[in-house]
């Protein structure tokens, strides 16, 4: 059969399954794809070929030979090159860490490898993860492979993840999210992005730059791939896994239960105000295809505004990004992103006392959100402002990520789905620990909104 | 001198299910004793006699009614006053909180009145809980019972819950613990205290020191005692308590006598170093007695030293006691405690970079210290070095001697057990130390050792 490359995780485990394609061809095609088009997306910051066709081919003899370990036995994916495999290089996407290999292999990468899972390569990030836009100073900008012309931001941090997944050069990445790192450039590449609660994956063998709020999640092509990633990542069973590739229509066990009578709060007339006229078009053809599925549409004030809780997750994480990278970003003769060095920097003069006051404060705000959202399932809201830009326009001092950082900041979880094009994303938020909600009313939205192609390279 | 009420909080129990007495006798009896001895004592902030009555005459109507809701019905209790209590102050030992009463009951004080419990006041504190000796500038030191000449400190920062314990004016009180306020006051006024494990009960209502670090647990006159209030705190409900008040032996079943196969790592030579010897003493006894029930005792060297980590705990309290309460100190007309202003203020100094990397040192300090701890059951130290000392000879910016801070550095829970008295009549505590979430070990070592050690005196008032 001939190879598409933009086939999700879950066909792609099925056409295993029934042997209309195997491994060994699988990661061929797509090692191509990532010769021919990544010289000019720079998506990649390593790629490990050899070592991916020798563990294809050992997939595919195993599950001819009975020895399938599960539906994500042989599916391609990269990591962020934030995340630890023990015996390879993870620079944190910094210069100043060319040449840092790995003490160990983090959990989140362990499990996807013991799944079954065949890591292509590793994806470019902002350094240390610290940046919304998606640039990279000395390690280089991926493209976003929407368009060719111009060189737009492919948003961040998990920048090489979100181009990689949707210019087909790998099935499935592994983001980080701190403020919308995983949302914000699945947004903008037009795939699909689970930020998943705060506490529920592991983080360890993930270079930190909050460890608060960072949080690993999946960059995908579908909702049911969302679904599918997260469970290998919180390390289910595969017996549990394979429900996602036995039954099409099954996603999870509420997927098709639909949305008919959920409540969703919406954007006030207020914030709607700072979108951009083309997302705020999208975000309204989303609302009224939410509103055809049955879901009551409420606009919500937040009892904090949202700016409010994006600084205050801004000045949680830089408190501790300074911690953690504060010696590299203070002597100047480090070879790092100098837009990324007054982010770190400005983490210096926060006295603890100020710090602690923000912990606690966010718990406070988190109650009140809580108790404000009260019969609401969910909140929907686009995820950036704008669609992409190019680079050029970019204002290193300011952030894309107005939206996605109260989430954060919340400990709660929000899924991004395509809305349309130019690519933006609908950011669906959930209560801590309930992804399944957002996923179910993204399977729902997703079905309704039929999908928005691929981008013509 | 009214009769000392020797009675703890299963024997309550068991003689009002008996019907040998009542709750408003025992509450009139528990009152009468604090109008006597409190006024030279100083333990309670304030006693709600005419409540508590009322409170037991209904106790006594619903047992006799039938509607008795669980043998902790009737026992009466204190509060450390940094708990709220809804429509009642909460001074946090301050002069300078507001005076408007709380609007909402503390979880833990909540689930002690729901199980039938009887709120007979609220103990004195030191200021906001800190600082380990026990005095308040302001709002008085209470005066250790031991010793009715010299004026010696209690112990603190639970002063009064633990000074009211031991003088049998209540039976049970709580207390806080954030480097070993439940511990120290209950080592040093000769009663038991329990420091629960971070996160393990529930914080709101509750004036917070250190957040991170803050616990609450019981001060009783037995092991059994805080095991019963532990499991109540808990939500754990009674039947632990049903289980004694059943039992013929009421404590001490010989199950928790035997320690056989429990490995207890105890301190090492130099730790023993700037101890006072009597309470050496007293602990080499204990040792005695613990191997007597059959434990192996050997010596556990820790990967850092016990003030290491107790200065460890300290930086973090101290960061975070001043943003709970920087703003206050600040204010240099603000009647607070000078040494407790003295304590915070250096909070104001640590950067967020040496507190947050505090804090990661931190969890990486509990994994190495729970990987040496490997092959032990429990530690066992004194609780602290000294016995209670003259309030004169308090030095008020340091600590107290001893090996309780290291416990909440460590998130690791902890039992203080009387060792008995020293030579000049002054208690000391045995501190046993288990896993975070091990307080049934604490207490199970405790209990066995409780009863090896045999009765103790009552300070005599």
């Amino acid at each position: 059969m001939s190879f598409d490359p933009y086939i999700d995780a879950v066909a792609l485990a099925r056409s295993y399954q029934s042997r209309e394609a195997t491994v060994r061809e699988t990661v061929e095609a797509l090692l191509a794809r990532i010769n021919k088009y990544d010289s000019k997306l720079g998506a990649f910051q390593a790629l490990y070929a050899e070592e991916a066709l020798a563990a294809a081919e050992a997939a595919d003899r195993a599950m001819e030979n009975g020895h399938r370990v599960g539906p994500f036995h042989g599916i391609p994916f990269a990591l962020k090159d934030i995340i630890d495999v023990e015996g390879r290089i993870t620079t944190g996407g910094s210069a100043a860490m060319a040449d840092r290999i790995s003490p160990s292999t983090g959990t989140i990468a362990r499990r996807l490898l013991s799944a079954g899972g065949i890591l292509v390569g590793k994806t470019k990030t902002v350094e240390f993860a610290m940046g919304g836009w998606g640039t990279n100073q000395r390690m280089g900008t991926p493209w976003n492979p929407w368009d060719l012309e111009t060189h737009r931001t492919p948003g961040g941090s998990s920048s090489g993840s979100g181009v990689a997944v949707a210019a087909g050069l790998v099935t499935c990445a592994v983001g980080t999210d701190t403020g919308g790192s995983v949302r914000g450039p699945s947004s903008w590449n037009g795939i699909v992005g689970l930020k998943v609660t705060e506490g529920f994956l592991p983080t360890d063998g993930i270079i930190p730059y909050s460890h608060t709020l960072d949080t690993p999640g999946p960059m995908v092509r579908s909702v049911r791939d969302a679904a599918f990633m997260f469970d290998v990542m919180a390390g289910r069973e595969s017996q549990e896994l394979e429900i996602h590739i036995s039954d099409p229509r099954i996603l999870r066990t509420s997927s098709d239960v639909g949305i008919n009578g959920l409540r969703l709060g919406v954007l006030t007339d207020h914030d709607r105000e700072l979108l951009d006229k083309d997302i705020l078009d999208l975000y309204d053809a989303a609302l009224v295809q939410l509103r055809s599925l049955g879901a009551e549409i409420v606009p919500f004030e937040p009892p904090i505004d949202y700016d409010s809780m994006a600084e205050a997750n801004g000045f949680v994480f830089s408190a501790e990004g300074f911690t953690h990278h504060g010696k590299i970003m203070e002597d100047p003769g480090s070879p790092v992103d100098e837009d990324v060095r007054p982010r770190v920097l400005q983490g210096r003069n926060i006295a603890a006392h100020e710090y602690i006051g923000a912990i606690l404060k966010r718990k406070e705000h988190i109650a009140l959100f809580l108790e404000r959202l009260q019969s609401l399932a969910g909140v929907v809201t686009p995820t950036i402002r704008t669609a992409a830009i190019p680079i050029s326009d970019a204002d290193q001092k300011s952030t894309p990520a107005f939206l996605t950082r109260p989430i954060n900041y919340l400990a709660m979880c929000a899924l991004s789905v395509p809305m349309g094009l130019t690519p933006g994303g609908l950011q669906i938020v959930a209560r801590g620990g309930d992804e399944t909600m957002a996923l179910r009313i993204g399977a729902a939205y997703e079905r309704a909104q039929g999908g928005i192609g691929h981008p013509d390279l | 001198m009214p009769d000392s009420p020797a009675y703890g909080v299963i024997d309550l129990a068991r003689a009002y299910q008996s019907g040998k007495m009542t709750a408003q006798g025992t509450v009139r009896g528990l009152l009468d004793r604090i109008e006597a001895l409190d006024p030279q004592l100083g333990a309670f902030q304030s006693v709600f006699a005419d409540d508590a009555l009322s409170a037991a005459t209904a106790t006594d109507d619903a047992r006799a009614a039938g509607h008795q809701v669980g043998p902790f019905h009737g026992i009466p209790f204190a509060l450390k006053d940094v708990i709220d209590v809804a429509g009642r102050v909460t001074t946090g030992g301050s002069m300078t909180t507001t005076r408007e009463s709380a609007t909402q009951t503390a979880t833990v004080a909540g689930r002690l009145i729901a199980a039938g419990g009887i709120l007979i006041g609220k103990t004195k504190t030191i200021e906001f809980s800190m600082g380990g000796w026990g005095v308040n500038q302001h709002l008085g030191t209470p005066k250790n019972p031991w010793d009715l000449q010299t004026h010696r400190v209690a112990g603190g920062s639970s002063s009064g819950s633990a000074v009211a314990v031991a003088s049998g004016m209540v039976p049970v009180a709580l207390g806080t613990d954030t480097g070993g306020s439940v511990r120290n006051p209950a080592a040093w006024c000769g009663v038991v205290g329990l420091k629960t494990t971070h996160g393990s009960l529930p914080m709101d209502g509750i004036i917070p020191t250190a957040y991170s670090l803050d616990t609450v647990g019981p001060i009783t006159r037995s092991v059994a005692d805080a095991a019963v209030v532990f499991d109540l705190m808990n939500s754990a409900g009674s039947t632990l308590l049903n289980q004694h008040i059943r039992a013929r032996e009421p404590k001490h079943r010989h199950v928790e006598i035997n320690l056989q196969g429990l490995r207890l790592g105890i301190i090492p030579a130099q730790e023993r170093e700037g101890m006072q010897r009597s309470v050496l003493n007293l602990y080499d006894q204990a040792l005695y007695k613990l191997r007597s029930v059959s434990a192996e005792v050997e010596v556990f060297e820790p990967p850092m030293t016990y003030i290491e980590l107790a200065n460890a705990n300290r930086k973090i309290a101290t960061a975070e006691a001043y943003a709970h309460h920087g703003t206050l100190m600040e204010d240099a007309n603000a009647k607070v405690d000078e040494d407790v202003r003295q304590l915070i203020l250096p909070g104001r100094a640590v950067s967020a970079r040496d507190y947050i990397a505090a804090k990661l040192d931190r969890q990486q300090n509990i994994q190495i210290f729970l990987e040496h701890l490997r092959g032990f059951d429990a530690l066992v130290t004194p609780t602290l070095g000294s016995v209670p000392v003259p309030i004169e000879r308090v030095k008020p910016l340091e600590y107290p001697t001893g090996f309780t801070r290291p416990v909440n550095y460590l998130a690791m829970c902890a039992l203080t057990v009387p060792m008995g008295l020293t030579p000049e009549r002054l208690p000391a505590g045995l501190q046993i130390i288990a896993r975070g979430s091990e307080e049934a070990m604490a207490l199970r070592i405790g209990s066995a050792y409780e009863a090896a050690r045999g009765p103790i005196e009552q300070p005599s008032l």
